[in-house]
């Protein structure tokens, strides 16, 4: 702690009597500053906290050095799935956990480690990932201790001076503990940074934690969903996007607490984090209950303040004075966004509109909000939107001929503010970075103005939602899809429910849709992965000659009635064909996925043209099948494949022919899958076929 | 002829006794006029724009003997600064010891007991600062800026929040109208004092706040 914190001056007015009564005067209780660790930075259902913590906790050490004196206190929350009992001890399990790392108890980590709750193990898949994220290759983080685990135990363990048995035994996980906590907690310098349980509220003195750190269970959601979407959500098929909506609910909140409030800590209202919600329950607001149910609208705290249940909770979060914003000055650009939050085109909703339309809905746009002072009117201006992390330029020139009308940024041509509608094209940015965004504004020849683009205050950043898979059981003009594969069963197989919001990993699933080819690259322009398991049939272009009719053998890629015919057959959904040319129409499929596309049609797919069409505009992979493929098979496969492909390796790119020739074999002899693209033996159809014969000799 | 006062900011009853030349403030509460604010069970304390009868001054009448040097005393009114200092969860700070300044004299050092300060100053003093250093390291010393007679009566809004603030419960500005953080800073001091959770300040609420404020 600091010597010498600054003085702290509090204005009072008090009475003066003439008798003895005394004036009470006590400093109040506010937090000063908070970190957010959201649900993404752990483990799914669990209290491990993944590699990418560090990126929460580095925010930690500015602020430490900022405010030396205020001590810290921790409180973790859970969403209100499950029961209050039972996340109340999740939630103050990841208070702990987090704690443990800023303080580098790796005691607390055995503790977790020897006491698993629930779906919270930690004998599994965290010590594979802090073995990965330590440069020791366990192979696929899948829970399983295999020998790959065991060997890179070894390697960890002669790396560390311990006996190389590959046994994760106490001492090794003390070890293993320490060398990530290092790893993933450090300052702005990548340097490790930690903490000192003197810094905490409780000083460290309580042996179990009380003002250092704690669980809320689930009395603080951030977002509560409305009665009808808690009504939709409440099978146990959308189990999935129920978690998908109350992901920021899951979370660790770090509070600096203002050092000029004196507290006694066994006066400290919050139970400890092992001891149950009765405690938690007393400082509930007196409609405490009735904040947490879902009411006819969905609310967030940070709009209708009325989600939190506990009343201390909500005064600590409090500010005393709201910021107020600054006058602009003669010769200053300010730049803002007109909101905080946009989705990429065509998927503005959450289950997104079915079928969906060509047109673009309002939560897809974005105002560009550049005000000038002293500026004047037409001159010329431009835009750059860039990424967040990077400090990439996303925008192409787009937002390039703009000019200055009466304090502000217009287009010329309308006199309004410029608008941006974000696609998943505009990348650069990879899936697992933040989608974050921030402006530049460019006005004259000298003047500039930023929007904010501070990391730590996310809530001045763009954020955009991209979709990674977009699963279709129908693509064209068919009728009502086919209906072979409910909405259900595809967010079941496409293993939606374990994708990632709070990572930007969005998935979007129609079904019984018909959306016409001209629409389909709308539905698939800002995806990053492409599932398909159309009802369609294979035809000969020239002669419109159906070949599906010989369901148990190979697809035949020739014109049975025609031998003159040779790979012009082509996928054909209705009347219409869609093939290379379809495909390759730029002016019809604006983009394609960047990763992936699935084609798991129930009748015919293997089309070694049409996947071509998405390699050579930029798509990395194509799977399909050469073969008949028979529901349950192709169902099981993809299956396997996304479970695999999300789950275990949270859809990295590069892990995509892994997944595919480690989930393939059992298939071939019935389906004949094959991968087009990177990792492939070869490009296009003579690659498929090679990674065919390596899998089964078959082709 | 008595005189009707109207009440400024700052002012209470020793401060206007003792502006006015009077030796106690009961010679204020004695004015018949003044009998309603003689039954309040804190007439010193008063808010701007009241009034108040003050009685006409009388010439003091001394029979000197000439050619000697006399020394005459003028009583004027006592006033004392009474705070006790808390923690926002209601106990006596950990201090034990204050530098206490009225304004425009000299500070000085004054020991705590169990956080309550005790100083008598002039009654029309405006302003006294109240240095309380922390005997935890590593924790900022508090500059109390005290703003004397300036507290209103509870029976208002105003007073009672003002106490609900010098408590620790209340943080808003003065001007501030937020009213979440009024309901939280209400049910949060009706819990810690057994009250039933109404969020609005009734009456055991506004009783209840005078009692443990002290007045």
């Amino acid at each position: 702690m600091a010597a010498d914190p600054a003085p702290v001056t509090i204005e009072a007015p008090v009475a003066i009597t003439a008798t003895d009564e005394a004036n009470t005067l006590a400093v109040p209780l506010r937090a000063i500053a908070a970190v957010p660790v959201e649900d993404a930075r752990f483990e799914f259902d669990s209290s491990f906290l993944l590699p990418d913590a560090t990126r929460a906790l580095e925010r930690v050490a500015p602020l430490h050095e900022r405010f030396p004196s205020a001590p810290v206190t921790l409180f973790g929350h859970a969403d209100r799935v499950g029961d209050e009992v039972y996340n109340k001890k999740l939630s103050g399990r990841r208070a702990r956990s987090v704690y443990a790392t800023l303080v580098r108890d790796t005691d607390i980590w055995e503790d977790l480690y020897q006491h698993p709750l629930g779906a919270d193990n930690w004998q599994g898949r965290p010590v594979q990932s802090m073995l990965q994220m330590l440069g020791f290759d366990p192979g696929p983080i899948d829970g399983v201790i295999g020998s790959k685990t065991k060997k890179a135990a070894k390697d960890f363990q002669t790396a560390h001076g311990l006996p190389a048995t590959g046994n994760l035994n106490p001492s090794t996980r003390q070890a293993l503990f320490a060398a990530y906590m290092d790893a993933i907690c450090t300052g702005t310098d990548g340097q490790p940074f930690q903490l000192e349980p003197a810094d905490f509220l409780g000083q460290g003195l309580d042996p179990d934690g009380k003002a250092d750190y704690q669980g809320c269970s689930e009395f603080n959601p951030i977002f509560v969903m409305s009665k009808q979407q808690d009504h939709d959500l409440s099978a146990a098929s959308r189990r999935n996007q129920r978690d998908y909506a109350n992901a920021p609910n899951r979370r660790v909140t770090l509070f600096f607490i203002d050092p000029a409030a004196e507290v006694v800590v066994e006066d400290w209202p919050c139970p400890r984090a092992k001891e149950g919600p009765a405690g938690c329950h007393k400082r509930f607001w007196s409609d405490g209950d009735h904040r947490l149910k879902p009411a006819d609208q969905p609310r967030r705290e940070r709009e209708t303040h009325d989600t939190y249940a506990c009343r201390f909770y909500e005064r600590l979060t409090l500010t005393a004075v709201p910021g107020e914003l600054e006058a602009v000055r003669p010769g200053e650009v300010r730049a803002r966004w007109s909101k905080a939050r946009v989705m990429p085109v065509h998927n503005s909703t959450f289950p997104p509109a079915t079928p969906p339309t060509d047109a673009i809905p309002e939560d897809c746009k974005v105002e560009l909000l550049v005000d000038t002072q002293g500026v004047a009117d037409g001159t010329p201006a431009r835009i750059e939107i860039l990424h967040a992390q990077t400090d990439a330029v996303i925008s192409n020139g787009e937002l390039d001929n703009l000019e200055v009308r009466g304090d502000r940024v217009v287009q010329p041509a309308t006199g309004e503010r410029p608008q941006w509608q974000f696609e998943a094209t505009h990348g650069p940015w990879e899936i697992w970075d933040k989608p974050l965004f921030y402006m530049v504004a460019h006005v004259g020849d000298t003047s500039q103005g930023e929007s904010p683009h501070d990391l730590d205050a996310e809530d001045d950043l763009l954020r955009v939602c991209p979709v990674l898979v977009t699963i279709s059981d129908a693509i064209a003009d068919t009728p009502a899809g086919g209906g072979l594969t409910t909405r259900d069963e595809m967010y079941e197989i496409g293993n939606i429910e374990k994708l990632d919001p709070a990572r930007g990993i969005y998935s979007v699933p129609f079904n019984q849709a018909v959306v016409p080819i001209a629409l389909w690259g709308s539905v698939i322009r800002n995806s990053y992965a492409y599932h398909q398991t159309s009802h369609g049939d294979v035809r000969c272009r020239i002669d419109g000659d159906q070949f599906n009719s010989n369901p148990a053998g190979d697809q035949p890629t020739v014109c049975p009635n025609n031998p003159a015919h040779p790979g012009r057959s082509v996928l054909f959904i209705g009347d219409t064909p869609i093939g290379d040319t379809e495909t390759a129409d730029v002016a019809a499929v604006p983009s394609v996925p960047r990763y992936l596309v699935y084609i798991n049609t129930c009748v015919a797919g293997f089309e070694p043209s049409f996947a071509n069409a998405f390699l050579t505009r930029g798509t990395r992979n194509v799977i399909a099948f050469q073969k008949y493929i028979p529901d349950d098979d192709a169902r099981e496969m993809a299956r396997q494949f996304y479970r695999k492909w999300t789950q275990v390796f949270r859809c990295d790119p590069e892990k995509i022919p892994e997944v595919f020739a480690s989930v393939a074999p059992p298939f071939v002899g019935s389906m004949k899958p094959v991968l087009f693209g990177d990792g492939a033996a070869g490009a296009g159809a003579a690659g498929a076929a090679a990674v065919a014969d390596a899998l089964g000799g078959l082709a | 002829m008595p005189e009707q006062y109207t009440i400024k900011a700052g002012d209470h009853l020793t401060a206007i006794a003792d502006s006015l030349g009077l030796p106690d403030t009961q010679t204020i509460l004695a004015q018949s006029a003044n009998d309603a604010l003689g039954k309040r069970p804190h007439p010193d304390m008063l808010n701007p724009g009241e009034t108040l009868t003050v009685p006409d001054l009388e010439p003091l009448k001394f029979t000197l003997a000439t050619g000697k040097r006399h020394q005459l005393t003028v009583n004027r009114p006592k006033a004392k600064l009474c705070v006790t200092f808390a923690t926002f969860q209601g106990k006596p700070t950990a201090a034990t010891s204050a530098e206490v300044t009225p304004e425009s004299k000299p500070s000085e050092k004054v020991s705590l007991d169990s956080g309550k300060l005790e100083k008598k100053i002039p009654p029309t003093c405006p302003q006294a600062q109240v240095l309380i250093t922390s005997p935890v390291a590593g924790k900022p010393d508090i500059h109390w800026r005290l703003r004397l007679g300036h507290l209103a009566r509870i029976e208002g809004d105003e007073g009672a929040f003002a106490r609900l603030r010098n408590l620790g419960y209340y943080r808003a500005v003065p001007a501030d109208t937020d009213a979440r953080e009024r309901r939280a800073a209400i049910e949060e001091f009706q819990f810690d004092q057994g009250l039933t959770l109404s969020g609005t300040m009734d009456d055991d609420t506004r009783a209840k706040i005078e009692e443990i404020y002290g007045c």
